[in-house]
């Protein structure tokens, strides 16, 4: 009896021990995490990452950025990544020290068109988005793609993202062909229908603005204007605000959309802060209120 | 003093055998003792599973093996395939030893009753979809629809003794064993029948009838109630859910997880820098994960170290010794099943009263200002004796409150545990 006790209570003691021992590396790693998460809680940094369209590169935003920088004073620095088919990321450009709303453009080596293509980008988004969470602290960000990069971005949320740390808190697709090139929704692409799948993935407080571009009544030369339509079966009801907005006019060709002035000034609007800003635009009294710190 | 508690333990103990005596007690114990080694094996298994492969886990983040292990999904898959197949089935197996020991005691066929009431089970958890092959529900084949999987296994067991014939012992092993089939025909297609139906309904009504859902809801529905008196309740009624084998671990897990109160003690802690004086300090999260579950639900530590200390019994010993490394990291189901402590009424005392008493003295030490509220996520399968240490940022008094609160759990454990020591014996005396 005394025997089966002893043996009990001696391996007790053992493990009590080893989870003893475990204490101090445990009390390291808290530290160390609370000292990161604090950091990232308290992080002013929002930047706004974009993803250009089938093939664009990083490049493709450089004209829109110099037009933003333009209207503001140059407060906006730019950094590129460019996402290898080897997962490798390589970097161009900088983050200005104390630049709370940097631009970051992340492109693709793989910048081809189709679904097998997205779904591959998206993964290789998600890569480039780990490494910049890693590198820099920010809690949350702001969201624009051109044509394709809208697609890349909804498969990235759908599929990747899911960090409790980190809010996405705007999105603006502009000219994004959720159906492809279908013109009618009764007839659904694999991807439009995967995409309404797993929908419930979408974070519900993000609002999602969804801009088409028309040169006639059908389309903006590549994309029909149903085709972008088609994104309120993905966010409508999911996300906290779903706005869709028609741009015609002088440049509302497909590839211009992202040099388009209208569209420049709703950037300014609905996506980038509103503090200390030189605007140009009159603000319209329906304007989302400012979420900044 | 003594005396008077030693008359409360005898009165106690003539309940209790009352108790015992009753043949549906005595099959539902029987049939969980029998699932111990599978139940065992998958919590060592879902143990290493999530304390090596799992990215998120206790020991990759201390110890950085994150890389390492990014290389070796097999492993993950491997270890995920026993769990499933052990723990995450024990329901079904319980349906079967149940049906087969009601059988046996009614002198009915055993094996014919176990088979169908592993069939009914399964029928019972079956997901009635349009496009896909067969499909189970997950929670109800786990440890949280043990109480069912007895349950069905007991009422199949019933259905042989008024339905079938009386076992026919001599067979020859080389006759034919139709004839014994036929015996039990009857009760076979009764339960498949009845259970068929109840099992469209169930997914007609798509209604499950595991109580976890409603545990959630209620605790997302109430996700702001932050009041002491909520998360004792809410607590209890975990316990109580679990005590039945009404509710498993993967679910309570989630609890105080999320919800405006920790997000807010976190938004809190992160920006004015520390743990102390947090908005919400007596919610679910701070009080039950933490000091409400050492080892487990119930505070199952506390009940492996008093058999250590107290129990006499070789049984107990042996069966605390193989489950006390999954106890460790909280995984307690090999010693709900083993003991058995599941409906065991010899335990519904302590194991009710120990997270009471353990949340009781954790939030009394917030009150008073001996310690900050455990606000900071951990991660998963980090040691019980850990999770507060850690959840404060490495605050020594919340570590020296959790060793408290084990070592009152274990006073609370002791009287009942030497009791099942003198049950036993008179049981041998007689």
């Amino acid at each position: 009896m005394a025997k089966l006790r002893k043996k009990s209570l001696w391996l007790l003691v053992i493990s009590l021990a080893l989870i003893g021992g475990l204490m101090w590396p445990a009390a390291q790693w808290s530290r160390q995490s609370v000292m990161t998460l604090a950091k990232r809680h308290d992080s002013r940094m929002s930047p706004v990452i974009f993803i250009p369209g089938s093939s664009a590169t990083q490049n493709r935003f450089d004209e829109l950025v110099a037009k933003l920088n333009a209207n503001r004073g140059n407060r906006h620095s730019l950094l590129k990544l460019t996402v290898h088919e080897n997962n490798q990321i390589s970097y161009s450009g900088e983050i200005k020290p104390r630049d709370n709303e940097p631009f970051i453009v992340v492109g693709f080596e793989n910048n081809k068109d189709g679904y097998s293509n997205i779904q591959k980008q998206a993964k290789w988004f998600s890569l480039a988005f780990t490494a910049l969470t890693k590198k820099y602290q920010f809690n949350n960000f702001k969201a624009v793609g051109h044509s394709n990069g809208g697609l890349i971005y909804t498969a990235f949320l759908e599929d990747y993202f899911n960090r409790d740390d980190i809010t996405v808190k705007k999105l603006m697709t502009i000219g994004s062909p959720y159906n492809f090139s279908e013109t009618s929704i009764t007839h659904k692409s694999q991807m439009l229908t995967d995409f309404i799948k797993k929908r419930k993935n979408i974070p519900t407080n993000l609002s999602m603005y969804s801009i088409a571009g028309t040169e006639n009544f059908e389309n903006d030369g590549i994309v029909p204007a149903r085709s972008v339509e088609a994104g309120k079966y993905i966010y409508q009801g999911q996300v906290k605000h779903y706005t869709e907005i028609t741009v015609t006019g002088d440049q509302a060709q497909h590839s211009d959309l992202p040099q388009n002035q209208q569209i420049v000034a709703l950037l300014e609007q609905y996506i980038l802060s509103k503090k200390n800003t030189r605007n140009t635009q009159p603000t319209p009294k329906d304007s989302t209120p400012s979420e900044d710190q | 003093m003594n005396v008077k508690k030693q008359s409360i333990m005898m009165r106690l103990a003539q309940h209790f055998n009352r108790f015992q005596s009753a043949a549906v007690y005595q099959i539902m114990q029987r049939s969980l003792t029998l699932l111990f080694p599978f139940v065992l094996i998958g919590s060592i298994s879902q143990l290493i599973q999530l304390a090596l492969f799992n990215r998120n886990s206790f020991v990759v983040n201390v110890f950085h093996l994150s890389n390492w292990l990014s290389k070796r999904n097999i492993f993950q898959m491997m270890f995920d395939s026993i769990t499933s197949l052990t723990l995450g089935i024990v329901a079904a197996l319980a349906a079967m030893c149940a049906a087969r020991y009601t059988a046996k005691r009614y002198k009915r066929d055993e094996q014919l009753a176990s088979i169908t009431g592993l069939i009914a089970y399964l029928i019972l958890a079956l997901r009635l979809t349009p496009n896909e092959g067969l499909s189970f529900n997950s929670e109800m084949l786990g440890m949280g629809g043990l109480f069912f999987g007895l349950l069905v296994g007991y009422l199949t067991g019933l259905a042989f003794k008024k339905l079938g014939r009386p076992h026919r012992r001599d067979l020859p092993l080389n006759g034919s064993a139709v004839g014994r089939s036929l015996d039990s025909m009857w009760a076979i297609l009764l339960v498949l029948g009845v259970i068929l139906g109840l099992s469209v309904l169930l997914n007609w009504l798509a209604i499950s009838i595991l109580p976890d859902q409603v545990i959630l809801r209620l605790q997302s529905l109430k996700a702001n109630q932050t009041g002491l008196l909520f998360t004792l309740g809410t607590g209890l009624a975990a316990t109580s859910l679990t005590f039945f084998g009404l509710t498993s671990m993967p679910t309570l897990a989630q609890f105080g997880r999320e919800g405006i109160a920790s997000s807010a003690n976190l938004n809190y802690a992160f920006s004015h820098h520390t743990a102390w004086h947090v908005p919400y300090p007596f919610t679910l999260g701070t009080l039950y994960e933490p000091f409400g579950a050492i080892g487990g639900t119930g505070g199952t530590l506390a009940l492996v170290i008093a058999v250590f200390i107290f129990s006499k019994q070789r049984d107990y010993h042996l069966i605390g010794r193989w489950s006390l490394l999954p106890v460790l990291f909280n995984f307690n189901s090999a010693v709900l099943v083993g003991m058995p402590v599941i409906g065991n009424g010899l335990y519904v005392i302590p194991f009710l009263l120990v997270p009471l008493v353990n949340m009781g003295i954790a939030s009394a030490a917030v009150a008073l200002n001996l310690m900050p509220s455990v606000v900071f996520t951990v991660p998963l399968g980090t040691p019980g004796l850990l999770q507060a240490f850690m959840g404060t940022n490495g605050n020594l008094v919340a570590l020296a409150v959790t060793v408290l609160n084990v070592v009152v759990g274990v006073m609370i454990y002791k009287p009942f545990v030497q009791l099942a020591d003198q049950l036993a014996l008179v049981k041998e005396a007689a």
